[in-house]
C-alpha cells in the first residue's frame, strides 16, 4: 500500500506538489492523469526517493525513510524512455541478470546465469527475446527494448510497480501487447501498479482507478465504480472540464 | 635508420608493457566507467614517488607495493568524491587533484628527483629468473586477470552498469557514487603500479615524469581498440596492453627517423588524432 499525507514537495525553491493525499491500495492498479507540468513525474520521483518530500509523510507499507536498496526491493519503475530501463551495451542476458540484483547485495559472488530460467521469463513477452539472450540490447527495436525494460523491472516480482508513459515511444501494435502484458503480470502477482499515460483508450480499458492531478494538486478521483461507467468520450470531457474548472 | 628501429624496438616494448598499466587505468574510467579521469596522470607519477620514497628507506617489496596501491587508490577515490561533494564535472576535479598531487610528490620524495640506482627493485630482485619482460609480463597478465574475474562477479556486472546507466543503477538500488568511487580508484591504482614499475625500471622517480602520460594512454587505448575492433570485455581488457606496446613502437620509428625525442609529444597529438580520424573512417565510435 502506498500512503501519501500532505506531501509538499517541488526542486530547489519550485513547489510542485501541494498537500497531495492519497491511498493507493494493495493490487490497485491506478492511472494518473494530468496535463504538462501537473506533478505526476514529481510524484513518483517522491515515491522513488529521489525527490524528498518538503512536508507529510510518505509510507510504503506502513514504513518510511527506507534507504536506496529497500526502496529498490519494493519498487520497480519503468519510463517511456526505452534506453534508460535497459543497459545498451549489454546482452539480453546481463540485462536480466543484472534486474535479478535488484535491491540485493551485489557481492564478489562469481555470476552464474541460468540460462533456462531466463528464457522462461523472457517468452512471456512473446517477442522473441528469449532466443536472443546473447544480443545486446541496444541492437533491439524499440518495443523489444522495452519490452525487456518491463521484464526486467518485474524481475523478483516488485510489491509496487511506477510506470511512467512506458508505452509512448512504441507502435500500436508494440503498445498494445506491452499494455497486456504489463496488465497481465499486474493481475497475476497482486502488484501495486501507478501508470502515468496520455493514452486514454488504455486508462478505459485497464486498470481499476484513476487520479487527476492538475498544478501539483489533486484535482478528480475516480474510484472503481465510476471509471467502470467511463468511455473515452467522457473521459476526454472530464480532463476538459478538470483543465477549464481550475484555471 | 632501419638499424636504430630494430634497436629500439625491445626498449619500446618494454616500455610499452609498463605503460600499458596506465592505459589500463584511462580505459577503465574512459571506456568502462564512461568518465574522463585527469587522476589517472597524476597517480603515475604518484605511484613513482612512493615507489622512491619507499624504495629509498629500503622497505620490502611488498610494502612499496602495498604504499603504492593504498596511496594511488585514495586518490582516484577521493577525486570521485571531490567531484560528488562540490557537485563538479569530474574533468575539474581532476585537473584540481591533479595540481595539488605536484606538491605532494615533492613532499613524498623530498626532492624532484629521485636517483635509485642502488636500490633494490622488483627487476633486479628477479632479473635472473625471469628477465625484465617476464617480470612485466607477469604483472600486466596478473592485473589483467584480477579485473577480468572481478568483472565476472555481480559487483563486477553492477559496476559496468552504474558506469552506462547510473540511473537505472539506482532504481535497482546500487549508489552509482560508490561504483564511481571503486573506478576512480581501480583507474588509479593500475596507473599508480605503472609508476612504480616505471620508476623501478629506469632506477629514477621524477615529479614530471607522468608529464603527457593520459594523452599517450588514450592514444594507445585507441590504437589498441582499433587493432581488435571488437566490444567483446576481454578484448577491452587486451586493448590497452597491445595498443601501449604499438605505440611505444611507433615512437621509436619516429625517433628513429631523425626526429628529436622532444617532438614526441607533438607526434603523439598527431598520432591521436590520426587514430580518430581512422576510428571515424572505419569503425563506428562505441557509444
Amino acid at each position: 500500500m502506498i500512503l501519501l499525507d500532505n506531501i509538499c514537495a517541488g526542486y530547489s525553491n519550485r513547489p510542485i506538489l501541494k498537500d497531495i493525499n492519497l491511498q493507493i491500495n494493495s493490487g490497485e492498479f491506478v492511472h494518473i492523469l494530468g496535463g504538462n507540468g501537473a506533478g505526476k513525474s514529481t510524484l513518483f520521483n517522491v515515491i522513488l526517493g529521489k525527490v524528498l518530500p518538503n512536508k507529510g509523510t510518505l509510507l510504503l507499507d506502513g514504513t518510511s525513510g527506507l534507504n536506496l536498496k529497500q526502496l529498490a526491493s519494493k519498487i520497480a519503475y519503468v519510463s517511456q524512455n526505452t534506453h534508460q530501463g535497459t543497459v545498451p551495451e549489454f546482452t539480453i542476458q546481463e540485462n536480466m541478470e543484472l534486474a535479478f540484483l535488484r535491491g540485493q547485495h551485489a557481492g564478489l559472488r562469481f555470476r552464474s546465469p541460468n540460462a533456462n530460467t531466463i528464457k522462461d521469463q523472457l517468452a512471456l513477452c512473446e517477442l522473441g527475446l528469449e532466443d536472443r539472450i546473447f544480443t545486446k540490447a541496444a541492437n533491439l527495436s524499440g518495443g523489444q527494448r522495452q519490452a525487456l525494460s518491463i521484464i526486467m523491472a518485474l524481475q523478483r516480482t516488485p510489491k509496487i510497480l511506477l510506470l511512467d508513459e512506458h508505452t509512448s515511444a512504441l507502435d500500436p501494435n508494440t503498445a498494445k501487447r506491452i499494455m497486456e502484458l504489463t496488465n497481465k503480470v499486474i493481475r497475476q502477482h497482486h502488484i501495486t501498479c501507478l501508470m502515468i499515460t496520455h493514452n486514454l483508450h488504455d486508462v478505459v480499458k485497464y486498470g481499476d482507478r484513476i487520479i487527476i492531478l492538475k498544478s501539483g494538486a489533486v484535482a478528480q478521483q475516480l474510484n472503481s465504480v465510476e471509471k467502470s461507467t467511463l468511455d473515452h468520450h467522457h473521459l476526454i470531457d472530464l480532463m476538459l472540464k478538470v483543465e477549464s474548472s481550475l484555471c | 635508420m632501419l638499424n636504430i628501429f630494430i634497436d629500439l624496438i625491445p626498449l619500446a616494448i618494454m616500455q610499452g608493457l609498463i605503460l600499458s598499466f596506465p592505459t589500463i587505468g584511462v580505459m577503465i574510467s574512459f571506456r568502462l566507467f564512461n568518465t574522463a579521469d585527469l587522476a589517472v596522470e597524476g597517480t603515475f607519477t604518484l605511484g613513482a614517488a612512493i615507489t622512491g620514497a619507499c624504495l629509498s628507506l629500503n622497505l620490502p617489496l611488498y610494502l612499496v607495493f602495498l604504499s603504492v596501491i593504498v596511496g594511488c587508490s585514495i586518490v582516484g577515490a577521493l577525486n570521485r568524491i571531490i567531484s560528488h561533494v562540490f557537485k563538479i564535472d569530474p574533468l575539474l576535479s581532476g585537473i584540481i587533484v591533479l595540481t595539488m598531487l605536484f606538491s605532494l610528490y615533492l613532499r613524498i620524495m623530498g626532492t624532484s628527483n629521485l636517483p635509485l640506482f642502488n636500490s633494490p627493485s622488483i627487476f633486479s630482485k628477479h632479473d635472473g629468473e625471469y628477465g625484465d619482460y617476464g617480470i612485466a609480463i607477469m604483472c600486466v597478465i596478473f592485473t589483467l586477470t584480477i579485473l577480468r574475474l572481478y568483472l565476472k562477479t555481480y559487483s563486477g556486472l553492477v559496476f559496468l552498469a552504474a558506469g552506462k546507466n547510473p540511473t537505472l543503477c539506482q532504481n535497482y538500488g546500487f549508489s552509482p557514487i560508490k561504483f564511481g568511487l571503486i573506478a576512480g580508484a581501480l583507474a588509479s591504482l593500475c596507473s599508480g603500479i605503472g609508476g612504480s614499475l616505471m620508476a623501478q625500471y629506469q632506477e629514477f622517480s621524477d615529479v614530471n615524469m607522468g608529464l603527457g602520460i593520459l594523452v599517450q594512454a588514450l592514444a594507445s587505448l585507441m590504437i589498441g581498440e582499433v587493432l581488435l575492433n571488437s566490444t567483446n570485455l576481454s578484448h577491452q581488457l587486451i586493448a590497452p596492453v597491445l595498443g601501449s606496446i604499438i605505440y611505444q613502437i611507433i615512437s621509436a620509428l619516429i625517433i628513429s627517423i631523425g626526429l628529436s625525442p622532444t617532438d614526441l609529444k607533438f607526434m603523439t597529438g598527431i598520432l591521436v588524432l590520426s587514430v580518430i580520424g581512422v576510428r571515424q573512417r572505419f569503425a563506428p565510435m562505441k557509444s
